[in-house]
């Protein structure tokens, strides 16, 4: 039953950091959707004005 | 001190015993520790397999909570679903593993409890008989042997 115990643990830290490693990769999609945002209202308000 | 060598102890002082009756006690004892040992031992057995079961349970839902979670990643890097949808997901599956952390952590103690037990069965058994005082005459008893083994070495 050690040896089971132990292997138990290595599982639940393997959980443990594929929780962090799905929580980083969503902060990181947001931060790109974020970005994606920032650039296109950029782009949109330095568009050249257009003369009549 | 146990029940088993508490008795061996009086015994032993009481004057007048003859060298067949200690060679009886010293033989008692050894044969009483060995089936106090024993009768623990079984009862440890049936926890371990309760155990083992939950062992096996616990693993089978760990591997699935790492593909829950690694299934939400993959959502997350391919941008299928919107970040509030998922982060509400990644905690919902964080309560999962703090609750499977705490199974682990009763499994650990319960492991513990049985180590102790079977490292010192005596201690154990008086601890049980104390809490059920009914049942305490049925714990072998050292005159009452020994005075079954006089009356067969009377009748020899």
């Amino acid at each position: 039953m050690n040896d089971d115990l132990e292997s138990l643990r290595r599982e639940l830290d393997r959980a443990y950091d594929a929780q962090r490693a799905s929580e980083d990769s969503i902060l990181a999609e947001r931060r790109r959707t974020q970005e994606l945002a920032a650039a296109l209202a950029e782009s949109r308000t330095a568009a050249p004005v257009r003369r009549a | 001190m146990d029940f088993l060598q508490r008795q061996y102890d009086v015994f032993i002082r009481t004057p007048g015993v003859s060298p067949a009756d200690v060679k009886f006690a010293d033989q008692w004892l050894l044969k009483e520790r060995s089936a106090e040992k024993a009768k623990v031992d079984g009862w440890m057995k049936q926890r371990r397999a309760a155990n083992l079961d939950k062992g096996r349970e616990l693993a089978a839902s760990i591997r699935d909570l790492q593909e829950e979670f690694a299934e939400v990643k993959a959502a997350a890097q391919r941008g299928i679903r919107p970040h509030g949808e998922l982060m509400r997901s990644t905690k919902l599956l964080g309560q999962r593993r703090e609750a499977l952390e705490r199974l682990y952590e009763s499994l650990s103690n319960s492991e513990m409890t049985i180590q102790a037990i079977s490292d010192d069965p005596s201690a154990y058994l008086s601890d049980w008989y104390s809490r059920f005082p009914a049942l305490a005459h049925q714990r072998t008893r050292l005159d009452v042997a020994l005075a079954e083994d006089r009356r067969k070495r009377l009748l020899q």
